[in-house]
């Protein structure tokens, strides 16, 4: 029976980590390591390898969700990560010095793979802000000619994050479930 | 109806196997929810700040039943219950059940109550019905409520001064009150369609929007007094400060002002740091809402409902109310230009949900039509751009959309 897999990216400390155990079905795997110095500042340690979770569907099947190493130095997995993926749900940091440039890495680091499928972006610790800035995301994915679900989300609300899955499904097709 | 249980201070472990607790031995009676809307919680006063979580849930939601968890005892009364650990199942399942019943008869006993009623019993005193034995902890009065059945549904719309705590997902028989239950049109039949058109400036929605525009044009924080209260909106913050309860503000936005009072008056900015009394609103949330509860599944007067629209985004989901269909439309309206009443055709679902997004929609400036095309509404072609992806997966996205709605 073939496995699918959903990718979650984005900078440290955006919550992939806890995305991914907000909707998997089983204890989300999470292989930190300590800090490098670059990190250190903002988690005590980080994802060095990946995260790791797993929705077990009726039947069977099964989808692999999987975050992709906060640091940069692991982009290398990138490629591998995404072969076969189904989406990409990318998270960003709203508290971060620069989380438009954020965005722009990940978004030419995915490009190829976000051509062949599906992205949803999801903005975290937006609290953090007097208000909303989510229409500059917005404008600048416009501006790379994207317009893709993207959502304020707190990543430890699971209806969060199963919402912006939702979008992302439904974005690859909006007739999914006209039947 | 299933009972939600917030599970607070228990490890993933310990989630699922209450989860499984629940299919195999509670028949889904009851499922995991976020603590804020949860109808009872369950607490492990043994983990990490387990009697501060209590403590917190006390204060916050006085009158949900609450199941604690502990490995010493706890003594506990009326809508508290206490579980000794390790747990056996039929312990849990008992005190669940218990919890539940009382939740069932708050809600049995509120069904005839009008809102205002039952606030005022709210307020009125009762006696204590918590007590916490346990070292350290406050005891707490409670006196049961009974919650309306429409402060429920508004439970997760403006439930503090948090701006992104928003968010509500309607369930399809809450829908109702948002999206009404007008059947389908034939838009080229001029009366059907005048029936599924309102107009925006007699409900609350119109003069909100006459306040923004003028709060904007002068950059100036703008009060709209109503007689039931005030709403005073910041667009240049983004926010909005109601001066009227959930069941005023509903009330309010679904029905036509037409004979009301209302002024709309420059105040001064509002500290939004030390509300007391007044909640605030993301102004996106209110605008939205209002305008939902207006609609009621109908467009503004003056929509062409063959014209072609598009979204120039993503509406922020997350924090506004989501009824059934909304990420379908939304996903659908943000590819390519298409017909209301087409969207409605290739999603297969009721003109009346489709109409009540444009609205709201519209009211954030997310849409933008294009011309109408006389022969254009045609819902087919859309249909296979939308599905022209990989036919061999949309089974499997469903299986997937399935398991995340569980």
């Amino acid at each position: 029976m073939p496995d699918h897999k959903i990718i979650f990216t984005g900078p440290v400390g955006a919550g992939k980590t806890t995305a991914i155990a907000a909707v998997s079905d089983i204890p989300a795997v999470s292989t930190d390591a300590r800090a490098s110095d670059m990190t250190r500042s903002m988690k005590s340690s980080t994802t060095v390898a990946m995260d790791y979770g797993l929705m077990k569907l009726d039947g069977g099947e099964k989808v692999h969700l999987y975050g992709t190493p906060g640091q940069e130095r692991f982009d290398f997995m990138w490629s591998i990560l995404t072969e076969g993926g189904l989406g990409l749900v990318l998270l960003l940091d709203d508290s971060r010095p620069d989380p438009l440039g954020d965005m722009e890495f990940f978004l030419n680091a995915f490009g190829g793979f976000i051509r062949k499928t599906q992205l949803a972006v999801g903005v975290t610790k937006t609290d953090l802000r007097p208000r909303s800035r989510l229409g500059i995301y917005h404008d600048r994915l416009t501006r790379s000619g994207m317009m893709v679900p993207t959502f304020e989300i707190d990543a430890r609300r699971r209806s969060d994050v199963i919402l912006l899955l939702e979008a992302l499904f439904f974005a690859l097709d909006p007739g999914l479930e006209a039947e | 109806m299933p009972c939600s249980v917030a599970a607070l201070g228990l490890d993933q472990r310990t989630r699922y196997a209450l989860e499984l607790l629940f299919k195999s031995k509670l028949d889904g009676r009851f499922l995991l929810a976020e603590a804020d809307l949860a109808d009872l919680c369950i607490i492990d006063l043994d983990s990490y700040g387990g009697r501060e979580l209590w403590a917190e849930q006390a204060q916050a939601q006085p009158r949900r039943p609450t199941v604690l968890l502990s490995m010493s005892e706890v003594e506990t009364a009326g809508i508290t219950h206490f579980v000794r650990k390790p747990m056996r199942p039929q312990e849990l399942v008992t005190a669940l059940s218990a919890a539940a019943a009382k939740v069932r008869r708050d809600l049995t006993a509120a069904m005839p109550r009008r809102p205002a009623a039952a606030e005022g019993q709210a307020r009125g005193s009762g006696k204590p019905v918590v007590t916490n034995a346990g070292a350290g902890a406050a005891v707490r009065s409670v006196t049961p409520r009974a919650v309306p059945p429409s402060m429920r549904v508004d439970s997760g719309v403006p439930p503090s001064a948090a701006p992104g705590r928003v968010g509500l997902r309607l369930a399809e028989q809450d829908s109702k009150t948002y999206i009404g239950s007008a059947p389908d049109i034939d838009p080229m039949d001029r009366e059907q369609a005048a029936k599924a058109q309102f107009d925006p400036g007699a409900y609350l929605i119109g003069r909100l929007v006459r306040a923004v525009k003028l709060s904007t044009e002068a950059d100036r924080p703008a009060r709209l007094e109503l007689d039931h209260g005030a709403v005073t909106v910041m667009p240049r913050a983004g926010q909005a400060v109601v001066d009227l309860r959930h069941y005023q503000l509903r009330a309010l936005a679904g029905v036509q002002l037409t004979h009301a009072r209302s002024n709309v008056r420059f105040v001064d900015p509002v500290d939004l740091r030390n509300p007391t009394g007044p909640e605030i609103w993301p102004l996106d949330a209110l605008l939205w809402t209002s305008a939902l509860l207006a609609s009621r599944g109908r467009v503004p007067v003056g929509t062409d409902l063959n014209a072609r629209v598009k979204l120039k985004r993503w509406p922020n989901l997350t924090r506004l109310v989501v009824f059934p269909n909304a990420v379908r439309i939304t996903a659908l309206l943000s590819r390519e230009p298409v017909s209301l009443v087409a969207a409605a055709g290739v999603l297969k679902i009721p003109q009346r949900f489709v109409f009540a997004f444009f609205t709201a929609a519209s009211v954030l400036d997310l849409v933008e039509e294009t011309a109408a095309q006389e022969d254009a509404p045609a819902s087919a072609g859309v249909a296979v751009r939308a599905r022209s992806r990989d036919p061999s997966r949309l089974g499997l996205f469903r299986r997937i959309l399935s398991h995340l709605r569980r």
